[in-house]
């Protein structure tokens, strides 16, 4: 197996366990935020703002996996 | 915290993007330049998109699922759309698009951490004062 063999299969492959963890994460961010929600309705603004911060920053994990795929990508050909 | 602060989060990222957009076309290329003003972009977009997608979402009484659904339309396929095609036109280093991308959190990352460590302070100084 030469290397391009090697990136074409381990890349997609990083990207997508990247994407897996980033889901399970926000996944679980956002549950506990809805369930914060349901028990202290009065916080919702709080609690949403922390929300979309986590979420944002989550998220930007999987675009970070993405970004170093092109990087990857341009050095390898 | 509310959503004033994203708000605020916006000016200060594009603020703060405006000055490394000049000092990098300055000092190394326009091209990387352009590559860290279009990635801050692209997450003060991503941002504006996650922010009303979720107070679109957690918002009680009627629900506007006619905006949901654009909102959910313009974010996933377009804006990721626009976002992969900036990176395959190879103008500008990838590496750049990141650095700019990581600006807006870079941003959000440092005024939360200021928020907290004057908040802390503040408490501090509070606790001095009744001892």
């Amino acid at each position: 197996m030469d290397l391009s063999t090697a990136f074409a299969l381990s890349a997609p492959l990083g990207v997508g366990i990247a994407a897996l963890g980033s889901g399970i994460g926000l996944g679980r961010a956002v549950g506990g935020a809805m369930e914060a929600i349901g028990r202290q309705p009065e916080a919702t603004g709080k609690i949403q703002t922390n929300m979309i911060i986590g979420a944002a920053l989550i998220e930007a994990l999987t675009i970070y996996a993405l970004i170093v795929f092109f990087i990857a990508l341009g050095k390898i050909g | 915290m509310g959503l004033e602060f994203i708000k605020r989060t916006y000016r200060t990222t594009l603020i703060v993007a405006i000055l490394v957009f000049f000092y990098t076309w300055g000092y190394y290329s326009f091209s990387s330049a352009v590559g860290i003003l279009t990635g801050t972009v692209w997450g003060c977009l991503n941002l504006f998109f996650v922010t009303s997608l979720v107070t679109s979402f957690i918002k009680t009484g009627e629900k506007d699922y006619t905006k949901i659904w654009i909102l959910l339309l313009v974010k996933f396929p377009i804006l990721y759309g626009l976002g992969f095609l900036a990176l395959k036109i190879d103008y500008f280093n990838p590496l750049s698009f990141l650095l700019g991308f990581t600006l807006v959190l870079a941003v959000i990352v440092l005024k939360v951490l200021g928020k907290y460590l004057i908040e802390s302070v503040l408490k501090q100084n509070l606790k001095e004062k009744k001892l």
